[in-house]
């Protein structure tokens, strides 16, 4: 759906950006020690100068206004080619700070001079921060907010996805740069692009699995000619093509927030379980650290909590 | 994208929507049986009389070859005015017998048939599944030997939806037992009341009697109801299953965003299985609510993407399969709900406006006109290149 109906414009400025990260951080960087956010890290200055975080932002604060298709497209490519949810702070933060009246800050994101980390909101007033940063989005069923923070603060955790890194920090609300309600536009733009990230993800275990049942070999066969397997395959399609088709109403102009909660509900359930089939289908190696397999499945579940509680989605999409 | 509103698209809904609400019958339709049919035929004939039958049908043969987007109006306002079910008895003859007689018929066939399919004056039913042949269509056994201008039909069919008060046939047989399986096939139009054939109706698990074995012994069917050539049934069955799998469920999935709206509307309304509290506060409820709300939603989406590849002049491709096997999973997961919302009140087949009746219906949906088994196999293989499965040897 996604694909059949965005514009030409926008699939050719995808389809750059699919290149170019192909070239610049293709999937096997995280199997080096030095590959997960460094090497990223490393790429991001190129990336804002090429203007990617900021595509459907408005000029006003540096964005180049190519609209909701060509950001949804391209945040696709970064959840197919494993881009750390930084990637996501970045846009979301700069709308956020423009949203909330801060347009100086919005600059400075989207010029790389202020440097956002996702943050998530745990127990006890703590937040649990994806990566690293002098300023942290807050995503939380509450709404978005921005933190200034400083490194020293932080505490490192033991993370979940050691490509990413993981710490916490103590969050007062009272101190947030700005806050929005979870109705904000920015919310809205978070749930598309998560589910946006998370259909990459849903395509990219899709091609991962095919390829592997299609040569793989056991019995003097392809595994994939056995019914067992074939099917675990069709139902990544099918979970596919519904993710693809709802991310395709969210990018719709006058698309709710009942229609973006949808998209990133059933995106993130679809990315989750392609994963964990295809680590089912690699079979040992699906277990490997080395398989990125398991590096989907950890990005499609850390996603999901970007987005809040189910509970909360639930609300959304049953609004109205 | 094609959200647009013509004038054009305005006036129709206006129409549609005027038409519907003075036309819809005010009584309930019986639920299955030979009084489900006479309904259907009733109302069918009506939409006739109205100009509203055959909307996608081309012009030359009846229709009103209207574009589709308008056609998805029809189906957007008939589910709003709460019609009838459109996917009812006549079913076999609208979007299968039709579809492959306006590709494949002869104009005799053509037009002695169409305007009485369309009007409802004739029932079809299908003869495709045997009982050694389900899955494996083309394994089919059923033989025609040609004699003179006629065939000569022996065998049975199984399956057969609507049997017992259809009055044509769309029958495949075996006219070549020596020939590769899918090449030695015949479509052929069947009258159900020629000398031997015998209908024995085959009680559900739904209570109904709608579909039936049929016997035939010694049949003769006149050689000019072959559809297509002889030998070429298979390449003809094919193009009206690909039909099936393509826009024909477009008014089915429009009817079932309706229910699933229906179905919150009366969450929010009605206390909950527990009878504790509105059915909407309970988690459980609340979550296979967004759920269904949310995959009847993507279900559309991936509908107008046909529509739109059907506009283009494509054939319906597997894609049709990944459609087809969500929607039909889908609306299992729907009625299963919908059965749960009502309670105890489940234990009545009509009672709660007939959910625990279509709760019980919905299981023939994964096995009826290509079992999700088989759905996985064409997704797994025509749409992801997997290959075929191993071939089991004979005797093994």
């Amino acid at each position: 759906m996604f694909d059949k109906f965005i514009t030409e414009d926008a699939r050719e400025i995808v389809d750059t950006v699919a290149r170019a990260l192909q070239e610049a951080l293709p999937l096997d960087r995280l199997s080096r020690p030095d590959g997960g956010l460094a090497a990223e890290t490393g790429f991001w200055p190129e990336l804002l100068a090429l203007e990617w975080p900021g595509v459907d932002l408005p000029a006003a604060i540096g964005g180049s206004e190519a609209g909701a298709w060509t950001e949804t497209g391209i945040f696709r490519e970064f959840g197919r080619h494993l881009l750390s949810p930084g990637v996501l702070a970045v846009t979301l933060a700069a709308s956020v700070a423009q949203e909330g009246g801060l347009p100086d800050l919005a600059r400075d994101i989207l010029k790389g001079q202020v440097s956002p980390a996702l943050a998530v909101p745990l127990a006890n007033g703590w937040a649990g921060v994806i990566g690293t940063g002098d300023l942290l989005l807050l995503a939380g069923e509450g709404g978005l907010s921005l933190h200034r923070t400083r490194p020293e603060e932080l505490a490192t955790a033991w993370a979940f996805d050691d490509t990413l890194g993981a710490a916490r920090i103590r969050l007062d609300p009272a101190t947030a740069l700005t806050s929005l309600p979870p109705s904000a536009q920015s919310r809205l733009r978070l749930l598309r692009l998560v589910a946006a990230m998370q259909n990459g993800i849903a395509e990219a275990t899709l091609t991962l699995s095919r390829d592997h049942a299609a040569t793989r070999q056991q019995f003097g066969k392809p595994i994939g000619a056995f019914q067992a397997v074939k099917h675990l395959c069709a139902d990544m399609a099918v979970r596919t093509a519904a993710a693809g088709a709802l991310l395709g109403e969210a990018a719709l102009d006058g698309a709710d927030i009942s229609d973006c909660a949808a998209a990133a509900m059933t995106a993130s359930t679809a990315a989750r379980d392609n994963a964990s089939a295809t680590i089912q289908i690699f079979g040992g190696m699906g277990f490997t650290a080395e398989c990125p397999a398991q590096l989907y499945l950890k990005r499609a579940t850390l996603l999901e909590l970007v987005v809040g509680g189910k509970e909360g989605l639930q609300d959304e999409m049953l609004a109205a | 994208m094609e959200l647009r509103t013509t004038q054009e698209e305005r006036l129709f809904r206006e129409k549609a929507r005027t038409w519907l609400e003075e036309n819809v019958p005010k009584e309930p339709r019986p639920p299955h049986g030979r009084e489900a049919n006479d309904h259907d035929r009733a109302w069918q004939r009506r939409q006739f009389d109205g100009g509203w039958a055959g909307l996608s049908w081309p012009k030359e043969y009846g229709g009103r070859g209207l574009p589709l987007d308008l056609q998805l109006i029809w189906f957007e306002e008939y589910a709003r005015a709460e019609a009838p079910e459109a996917t009812n008895t006549l079913y076999v003859g609208l979007n299968h017998a039709a579809p492959t007689l306006i590709a494949s018929g002869t104009p005799e066939q053509q037009a002695f048939h169409l305007e009485k399919i369309l009007s409802a004056e004739n029932v079809w039913c299908q003869g495709f599944s045997e009982p050694g042949a389900g899955s494996d269509l083309a394994a089919l056994r059923t033989r025609a030997e040609i004699d003179g201008d006629d065939l000569v039909v022996n065998g049975s069919k199984i399956w057969t939806s609507n049997g017992h008060y259809s009055h044509y046939q769309e029958l495949l047989v075996r006219t070549d037992p020596d020939a590769p399986k899918h090449k030695g096939i015949t479509w052929v139009i069947g009258q159900m009341d020629l000398p031997g054939v015998d209908i024995r109706p085959i009680r559900n698990m739904a209570g109904g009697d709608h579909f039936c074995e049929v016997f035939y012994n010694d049949v003769r069917i006149p050689l000019s109801s072959v559809v297509g050539k002889v030998n070429d049934g298979w390449r003809v069955a094919m193009s009206t299953l690909g039909f099936e799998r393509g826009t024909a469920s477009m008014a089915h999935q429009i009817e079932l965003t309706q229910f699933v709206e229906n179905l919150i509307d009366y969450a929010r309304d009605n206390p909950g299985p527990d009878g504790r509290r509105m059915a909407i506060e309970d988690d459980t409820i609340r979550s296979r609510l967004a759920a269904a709300r949310a995959e009847t939603s993507a279900l559309k989406a991936i509908t107008l993407l046909s529509i739109s590849r059907a506009r283009r002049g494509d054939a319906p491709g597997p894609e049709g399969s990944i459609t087809r096997l969500f929607h039909t999973e889908l609306m299992q997961r729907v009625h299963r709900l919908a059965y749960d919302l009502t309670g105890s009140g489940g234990l009545e087949m009509e009672g709660h406006r007939g959910w625990s009746r279509q709760y019980l219906e919905q299981m023939r949906q994964t096995i009826a006109g290509g079992t999700s088994e088989i759905q996985r196999n064409i997704i797994g293989e025509r749409h992801l290149g997997l290959p075929r499965q191993p071939v089991i040897a004979k005797g093994a």
